[in-house]
């Protein structure tokens, strides 16, 4: 029988500010293969950094969401927020599972239909679509969600020009209990402009009213704020119906729930303080149930993008050397840095080394390959001592990184997908010069 | 309204076929030519009859009865049979064509009063009634006028030896027509087999029957009273086998009896008849088949022979369309009862559960709600709002009204349970004639209805609790055929639900689930449901072969959904209720593209989900193969009913191809190459409606297409140039 090796006992100053002197690491395991796949393999087929996807995650997500709301309400409708990832694999996956798509620009609107997604099963936003982007998603039949009342004389001038009445829903903004107003989008509902909307929508004849769409806001820890949400849209769709005889085809409660990370500013590490799917369909099913009834009822749709998407995605990133700082702490360099992973300005990001680690772990920044102060991946955690060439995960980075990564300093790193059996491959190769240097053109007197 | 001469002159003349066809129970112009043919072999009596047949139909539309009933040949076929009863009895004159146009007037008015009374009063058929009377009283009438006798219809060629059993048999069919001559009866017999094989086959055996009777008890007995026997044999063993029935072995032995009774009144009858000069024609029959529709009205079952409670047509339509209705629908009941919540629920106690579906209360579920590990409670599960299903919505499974609440009773803790109140707050609900369902364990203060009130499918009634006897939250749910809580149990039955069981997820017409099956409704998508307007009742064109026929979603007054074909009078009849799309039927020619549309869309959810397929069966004879198969299976209509079902089990998927639904069948069975026997793929999009329906079996294919739609190929001619 072999003894575990021999470690000294030692003492540990308390830090102010973590939640326990042990760090989170704490009785974890080394994270040493992603979905069966070993992270050393990974590596060694694709390179270093790699962001690594999986499948069983992405799909366990979206049927937990759909379970969780369609208990609830009679008809559901998750459409995948394309702007949160926009990898064509990604996209895929969700129509696989029946989700429509939310894009907020021509560009996204475009990539939906490459994908053979039908013009009537994506959802249209954003303060900005172009007379000829706006005119193709009405001709198309796709759902166009209108944000100021630039837009709406816009589309009812399209209308006009094709002789036709086309289907328009309108974005609403709204205060409830516990976040911010995103006052920027949409029509106020509380000061009336909302009401306004509607009348002028109705009034020019040329557009019908077919839903109300409102967005709270994002990473809302606290589902009772959708109960607040999608009570205030039920009272709204009765009020018009009353006033202006109009049935709803849907109410769309936007997206903003929360995933497992955790943000700078909350203390409780996401595993425990983000509420499970069943408990936001509660609250928007409670807010909902303020609808009159007698006809049909409108479908609840979703427009889930982060909550899906970011648990599934791993960023492995290599150990590029450690350095000690004049202050104490340890800093580790790494191969990844903020221009991969964006979402390291809000998260503090779950990290776990892949091979087993000894001894203490004490006060370490995570830095990025940058030449550029900002290039923090994460600030002061407790971490064990680990070597340059020793790869790290860092967790839960499904969400915005493939979508606002920057190509700044370095190459953007490929994106894997590993699929349900276990089977892996490319979503996206590494770039290369060419990609970088693709676009340029050299003016002809240099 | 003005109508041409000429079409007024051949839509008499259809009526005057078709009065011939009703005699045999058809509609057939053919069955009706053949059956003139068979009479117009002696040209007095078949001239009488085409006489009385184009006076019923004039004296039908004088007297302004619904002209769809009149052109069948409803009013005509008894005014026929009395015209060719004075054909065949009085020799021709002035005096007998009276005699045959104030017969067949009187015959009109006959069967208009025994439509009031016997059809419409006491839901019988009239059968020949009116026509035993109108004979009865033209040939009195004849007597008492004096008119000459005609002369004896004889066979031309005298037949004897064994040719001559058969000859009788054709005899006695021939006199059913007035013709008791081989040849007459040999046209009659093969108008009989175009209009049903089966129909044939049964005639046979009553033949055959009355022939035995004839060959071993009555040798002696005189030619008429020999085929009076084998006609109203024949007649009764076709009714009750083939067109009060759903064709099959029990309905063959009803078939028998019937034949036996109406032998026995034959001979009972006869002399007593006979006495007061008056031939016994068809009364045996009639009597035979209308005893025994009232004797089996008191059976408390309609099963085994089921009774023909739908449209009459052939009995090879009423085979199919029995069977057809078990496969497809398989319902026990006719509401079309969806799960009574949302979501997808797991059966934790199906029929003859272990702990209280039994007795009385055998046929019932339980359902609960589990995780994706299969736990149905957070935690250990100690508090009722651990489990997974406490308050979720229970929702009415079809439109109904309520007729018992109890509410009041607290929710369990789990492990605990109240034995008084067996199924605690409940709500019953009837959804139909003598269907009532019960819902069980509702939680306290969330029942939203009263007795009384009237509640759409998919309303949301209450919440999911623990009241009663359940040591945890569930929802019990069961069928019953009285509203009073608790009665027993009828078998239980969910319709167009989505059923896990195991790893395949399937879209079932008809499903009793058992323990451990997962069941969800179908969750309908507005932008897949809009497919299934057809493009708003736009046309659509669609070129099979050379030919474009143009389609069109229609709405009748009685609120039927088809779709017409202007071509053709093809029709297919459809509905589209708030989840599924299904095709009932389709009449009339048998070239239109509707026939395609019924095999590629039989059934569709309006949910597309990887994974998700549905079963159909389709009746194979929709699909010819080659011609010496199509003669076999033809004939084989004539045995079919004694075989297992003949149907074409069909599986189907769907998927979304750009703007495209694109709906995929293919067959259980394969041919010989291992591919599926018939595969079939239909294309809907959102705006223009059905753009692609294509049917393949074997090497044929049959494929239409929106000619827009069809990729520009190049002419042969640009691509020599």
């Amino acid at each position: 029988m072999s003894l575990p090796p021999y470690e000294p006992p030692s003492l540990v100053r308390h830090q102010p500010g973590f939640m326990n002197k042990f760090s989170r690491l704490q009785g974890r395991e080394p994270l040493t293969h992603l979905d069966g796949v070993s992270v050393e393999a990974l590596i060694a087929a694709y390179g270093s950094p790699l962001f690594v996807f999986s499948e069983r995650t992405l799909v366990d997500r979206i049927t937990e969401l759909r379970t969780a709301m369609s208990r609830r309400w009679p008809k559901v409708r998750i459409a995948w927020s394309y702007k949160t990832n926009y990898l064509d694999g990604i996209c895929r996956v969700f129509h696989r599972e029946g989700a429509w798509a939310e894009v907020v620009s021509g560009m996204e609107y475009e990539m939906a239909r490459r994908r053979g997604v039908p013009g009537e099963h994506i959802h249209f936003n954003g303060p900005d679509k172009s007379r000829a982007e706006l005119q193709r998603a009405l001709r198309e039949g796709a759902h166009v969600h209108l944000d100021h009342f630039d837009e709406l004389a816009l589309a009812e001038d399209i209308a006009k020009e094709d002789r036709t009445t086309y289907k328009v829903a309108i974005r609403l903004n709204l205060a409830a209990r516990g976040v911010p107003a995103w006052s920027r989008f949409g029509f106020n509902l509380e000061n009336g402009q909302a009401r306004d909307a509607v009348v002028r929508l109705l009034q020019g004849g040329h557009l019908d009213l077919s839903g109300l769409h409102c967005h709270l806001g994002t990473f809302i820890l606290e589902p009772s704020a959708y109960r607040d949400q999608a009570g205030k849209l039920a009272g709204f769709a009765n009020d018009i119906r009353k006033e202006f005889g109009v049935t709803l085809d849907f109410i769309d409660v936007g997206g903003g729930q929360a995933s497992h990370n955790t943000l700078k500013a909350q203390y409780l590490p996401g595993e425990q303080a983000t509420p499970p799917f069943s408990r936001y369909a509660e609250a928007l099913a409670e807010g909902l149930s303020k609808l009159d009834g007698g006809g049909p009822m409108p479908t609840l749709v979703l427009e889930t993008g982060r909550a899906l998407v970011d648990d599934a995605g791993s960023l492995i990133t290599t150990v590029i050397a450690n350095k000690r700082l004049p202050d104490g702490r340890r800093g580790v360099v790494l191969d990844a840095g903020v221009n991969t992973l964006f979402t390291a300005f809000w998260y503090r990001h779950d990290v776990l080394p892949t091979a087993t680690w000894r001894g203490i772990p004490e006060p370490t920044v995570l830095y990025g390959p940058l030449c550029m102060n900002i290039d923090v991946v994460r600030d002061t955690l407790l971490f064990p001592a680990v070597e340059p060439g020793q790869h790290l995960v860092v967790r839960n980075v499904g969400a915005y990184n493939v979508t606002q990564w920057m190509q700044f300093i370095t190459y953007r790193p490929a994106v894997v997908l590993i699929g349900r059996d276990g089977q892996h491959a490319l979503l996206r190769r590494r770039e290369v010069l060419e990609d970088v240097t693709g676009p340029e053109v050299t003016p002809p007197w240099l | 309204m003005a109508v041409s001469l000429p079409g007024q002159a051949r839509a008499l003349g259809e009526e005057v076929l078709r009065s011939y066809a009703q005699v045999l129970f058809s509609r057939s112009l053919l069955v009706g030519a053949l059956l003139v043919a068979a009479t117009l072999l002696v040209p007095s009596v078949g001239l009488a009859g085409l006489l009385a047949a184009a006076t019923a139909s004039l004296v039908a539309r004088l007297l302004h009865y619904a002209p769809a009933e009149v052109g069948e040949g409803l009013y005509g076929y008894n005014a026929v049979l009395v015209g060719l009863g004075v054909g065949a009895a009085f020799s021709f004159g002035p005096r007998q064509v009276a005699l045959v146009v104030l017969g067949a007037l009187v015959t009109v008015v006959l069967t208009a009063a025994a439509k009031a009374t016997l059809g419409a009063r006491w839901k019988l058929p009239l059968l020949t009634l009116p026509f035993l009377a109108g004979l009865w009283l033209v040939l009195a009438a004849g007597g008492v006028l004096g008119l000459p006798r005609a002369e004896l219809v004889l066979d031309p060629v005298a037949l004897t030896g064994p040719i001559d059993i058969v000859a009788r048999g054709l005899r006695g069919l021939g006199v059913l027509f007035f013709v008791p001559r081989a040849d007459a009866g040999l046209l009659v017999a093969l108008a009989l087999l175009i209009w049903s094989r089966h129909g044939a086959l049964l005639a046979g055996l009553g033949l055959a029957l009355a022939g035995v009777i004839s060959l071993l008890w009555l040798p002696a007995a005189g030619a008429s009273l020999q085929q009076a026997l084998a006609l109203n044999m024949a007649l009764t063993a076709i009714a009750l086998g083939g067109m009060w029935f759903v064709p099959g072995p029990t309905a063959t032995g009803m078939a028998t009896l019937g034949a036996a009774v109406a032998g026995l009144l034959t001979l009972g009858l006869a002399p007593v008849l006979g006495f007061m000069d008056l031939p016994v024609a068809v009364v045996p029959f009639n009597l035979a088949t209308l005893g025994v529709l009232l004797a089996t009205r008191l059976r408390l079952e309609d099963r085994a022979p089921k009774a023909v409670d739908f449209l009459l047509g052939t009995p090879e339509q009423h085979l199919h369309y029995h069977r057809t209705r078990t496969a497809r629908f398989g319902a026990r009941y006719a509401v079309r009862l969806h799960a009574p919540f949302l979501g997808a629920w797991v059966v934790t106690q199906g029929e003859h559960g272990e702990h209280t579906h039994q007795g009385a209360w055998w046929s019932a579920a339980d359902f609960e709600v589990q995780d994706a590990t299969g736990s149905r409670h957070r935690g250990t599960g100690a508090r009722k709002t651990d489990w997974h299903c406490y308050h979720l919505p229970v929702t009415a499974p079809a439109d109904a009204t309520v007729v018992d609440v109890v509410d009041g009773l607290p929710d369990n803790d789990p492990g605990h349970e109240d034995l008084e109140h067996n199924w605690g707050n409940l709500i019953v609900l009837w959804v139909g004639p003598g269907l009532f369902v019960l819902l069980g364990h509702l939680s306290p203060g969330t029942l939203a209805v009263k007795p009384g009130q009237v509640v759409r499918r998919g309303e949301v009634l209450a919440r999911c609790g623990s009241s009663g006897r359940a040591p945890a939250p569930h929802l019990h749910v069961q069928l019953q055929a009285v509203g009073v809580a608790g009665a027993p149990t009828l078998p239980f039955e969910l319709h167009d639900v989505v059923t896990r069981r195991g790893e395949e997820e399937r879209l079932c017409g008809a499903v009793t689930p058992r323990e451990g099956d997962v069941v969800r409704n179908v969750e309908a998508d507005d932008a897949i449901a809009a497919r299934f307007t057809f493009a708003g009742g736009e046309p659509m064109h669609l070129r099979l072969g050379d030919r474009i026929e143009t389609l069109r979603a229609v709405v009748d007054p009685i609120g039927q959904r088809t779709l017409t074909s202007e071509e053709t009078d093809a029709t297919l009849i459809f509905t589209a209720d708030e989840r599924v799309f299904t095709v009932i039927d389709v009449l009339g020619a048998r070239s239109s593209v509707l026939h395609l549309v019924q095999l590629a869309l039989a059934r569709v959810p309006f949910e597309v989900r990887a994974g998700l397929t549905w079963t159909d069966h389709l009746d194979s004879s929709e699909v010819s193969g080659d011609p010496l198969g199509a003669v076999v299976r033809w004939l084989g209509d004539g045995v079919r009913p004694y075989l297992p079902t003949g149907g074409l089990e069909m599986v189907y998927e769907q998927r979304l191809e750009d703007d495209l639904l694109v709906v995929e069948g293919r067959s259980s069975r394969s041919d010989r190459q291992g591919r599926p026997w018939l595969s079939t793929r239909a294309a809907l999009h959102p705006r223009r409606g059905l753009v692609e329906v294509e049917v393949t079996r074997g090497e044929r294919v049959r494929s239409a297409r929106t000619p827009t739609a069809e990729p520009a190929a190049p002419r042969s001619e640009e691509i020599r140039a």
